[in-house]
């Protein structure tokens, strides 16, 4: 495999960008293999659309360089930097039909009006609109206007293509639809997507590499599972998906397992898969996800069981949402079947699905 | 349940009425007179249009109504969609006052006093015939020259046209142009292939009230202008003033306004995209 296929699509050393007082961006480093689907994910102020707005060309960063396929664009605008984009309501040209919509960047780049056409006429189909080519935006809905849009940041074949938060116009039904639509385009077409989202579940169903940022900062990257699973700190627990965060204290570390003691002085022993826990006498907290919760009585040397009081129960369909009042505080668990409110249980998670991050 | 009395329908009619009515009486009885006495007075029949139709200094003078005033308004529009698009779209709030309140200001000067004055500038013992003897050309005068009507009308019509043109690009979704350029469009590509088409309705509009007003322009080019700049308006006050010919008024008063119509459809009808919305 040569050079190109595997290095990286964009590479991004120190970047800081700060607006009048406010430090937006605080020295991000970050390289986003080649094919990839990556999403930036982050609340509000996070910094991920700026990070987007940079890597585009849109604002240069204060410190700091963004390079694509290893060439150094920091100071390039952005039309020079071969990039596709899809803005924040997809900013179509409400005077050009879908067709002239995607050939707009055809256009830009002076091609033939038959190579305009048949590239056209490629991307059209791909976005399954070909039916609706000669349609001005105002007329499509919410979901085609948002698929011309990708097919006019596709069409030129970009060595990277960026979205900002594409699906957020869409209600909950049509943005399911849309992410198996992205993801499958994606994969067609070959090339690298970064998506930013502040959507957890949007970035766990469509990416292979999720970028989480908070304050500025990258607070982890990796893949869905990884971010999932092993969660390196609490905020990203806590941000990708439920969970509960309990508190405990480090009492052994060896190579195999970790050893805390939980604040009602339950002792367990996690199997240690993770390099970078703390040491002894670290406090730690434990992410204990809803949805690992089994129900029962008695205890068991491979779970880390709590009784408590049923607070109350939610019907969610596949499952019922169950709120325990016990020593650890109120944990949430779910159960296949219901429980009644005030009623006395007993939850367990089994050790090996127990995520550690520093307090 | 008892009816209403009066029916919504009617309700409706009831309360757009005192404004039909003013209408009615301020612009359309009027308007029906005028078009009354061109074919009667002073006696019925086509003979006042065809006394205008036919005289080739009438016809000359409308057709110089017509291109003395398209300048006017390609000049405007030239000079002031810039001034209409940097209002519209940047956030510079001190530039943007000043500017709104110069162009207010203009308002605040009669259009008599400001002819008045540019009568003085061109004038022979004025500072620019000064400026001009001095660099080695005396006695030199812009006074009855198309340019001086030119730029008096401009004057007078550039506020004008900057007001009607901003409320129109406001509404132009300025975000497109950086879409464009994320697209690869240099910034004057951009502007040319997604902002001047969505503008062009503002602009358009801008152009029209201008061209309408300045069709029907008198003080202007009667004080500014010399014979040979003499517009339509002109010689419709002299028939009344002078001849006291209200009937061959009239039939001018008609013309002029066909004419206003016929250049507005045609602007409209060329320059107006047919498909498509602004935002």
């Amino acid at each position: 495999m040569d050079q190109d296929q595997v290095g990286a699509a964009i590479s991004i050393k120190g970047i800081c960008k700060r607006f009048e007082d406010k430090e937006v961006l605080r020295g991000i480093d970050l390289e986003i293999p080649n094919g990839a689907y990556a999403t930036l994910l982050g609340p509000s102020g996070s910094g991920k659309t700026t990070l987007l707005r940079i890597i585009a060309g849109f604002g240069a960063p204060d410190k700091g360089s963004v390079s694509i396929s290893g060439v150094d664009v920091t100071m390039r605008r952005a039309r020079e930097r071969e990039l596709g984009m899809v803005f924040q309501n997809y900013a179509l040209f409400p005077h050009l039909t879908a067709r002239e919509n995607i050939e707009y960047p055809l256009r830009v780049r002076k091609l033939s009006k038959t190579a305009r056409k048949s590239l056209a006429d490629e991307y059209l189909e791909r976005v399954q609109l070909t039916n609706w080519a000669n349609s001005y935006p105002h007329t499509l809905s919410g979901g085609q206007q948002q698929r011309v849009a990708l097919a006019r940041g596709l069409v030129c074949r970009p060595k990277v293509l960026l979205l900002d938060e594409p699906l957020g116009a869409l209600d909950k039904h049509l943005r399911n639809d849309m992410q198996e639509f992205l993801r499958q385009l994606q994969h067609d077409v070959g090339i690298t997507f970064i998506h930013v989202t502040h959507d957890q579940s949007e970035a766990l169903a469509l990416s292979t590499t999720v970028v989480v940022l908070r304050d500025g900062r990258l607070e982890q990257v990796g893949s869905p599972e990884e971010l999932y699973l092993h969660p390196r700190t609490s905020f990203v627990a806590g941000f990708m998906g439920d969970s509960n965060l309990v508190s405990a204290l480090v009492i052994d570390r060896s190579d195999q397992s970790l050893g805390v003691a939980l604040s009602n002085g339950t002792e367990c022993l996690l199997p240690n898969s993770n390099a970078k826990w703390p040491d002894s006498s670290h406090d730690v907290r434990l992410v204990l996800r809803p949805g690992d919760a089994e129900f029962g009585d008695g205890t068991s040397a491979h779970h880390v069981v709590v009784s408590g009081t049923i607070q109350k129960t939610t019907f969610m369909g596949t499952h019922y949402e169950v709120v325990l009042v016990t020593e650890l505080g109120a944990l949430t668990a779910h159960c296949r079947t219901n429980h009644i409110p005030g009623g006395h249980a007993t939850a367990a998670w089994p050790l090996d699905k127990i995520a550690v991050v520093p307090a | 349940m008892t009816a209403p009395i009066v029916s919504p329908k009617a309700l409706n009619f009831i309360a757009v009425s005192p404004g039909l009515l003013l209408i009615l009486a301020l612009f359309v009885l009027p308007l029906g007179v005028m078009a009354l006495r061109s074919v009667t007075d002073p006696q019925f029949g086509f003979g006042n249009y065809e006394t205008l139709l036919t005289s080739s200094t009438y016809l000359r003078v409308a057709w110089r109504t017509i291109w003395i005033s398209f300048i006017a308004t390609g000049l405007c529009a030239i000079v002031g969609t810039p001034v209409a698009y940097s209002l519209a779209h940047s956030d510079r709030k001190l530039l943007n006052g000043f500017t709104l309140a110069v162009l207010v200001l203009s308002f605040l000067t009669s259009s008599l006093i400001r002819t008045f004055a540019w009568m003085v500038i061109f004038g022979a013992q004025g500072p620019l015939a000064r400026v001009l003897g001095i660099l080695g050309a005396p006695g030199y005068t812009l006074l009855a020259t198309p340019t001086a009507v030119l730029v008096g009308m401009v004057h007078f019509l550039l506020p004008i046209y900057i007001l009607t043109a901003f409320s129109g690009l406001r509404k132009v979704p300025h975000h497109l142009l950086g879409a464009a350029e994320g697209l690869g469009a240099s910034h004057w590509f951009a502007l040319r292939t997604v902002y001047l088409p969505l503008a062009l309705p503002a602009i358009v509009n801008g152009a029209s009230v201008v061209f309408i007003i300045g069709v029907g322009f008198f003080i202007t080019p009667a004080l500014l202008g010399g014979p040979r700049q003499t517009m339509l308006a002109q010689l419709i006050a002299r028939s009344v003033t002078q001849f006291g010919d209200f009937g061959f008024a009239s039939a001018g008063g008609m013309v002029l306004l066909l004419i206003t119509i016929g250049c507005l459809w045609a602007i409209r009808s060329l320059a107006m995209p047919k498909t498509g919305r602004t935002t």
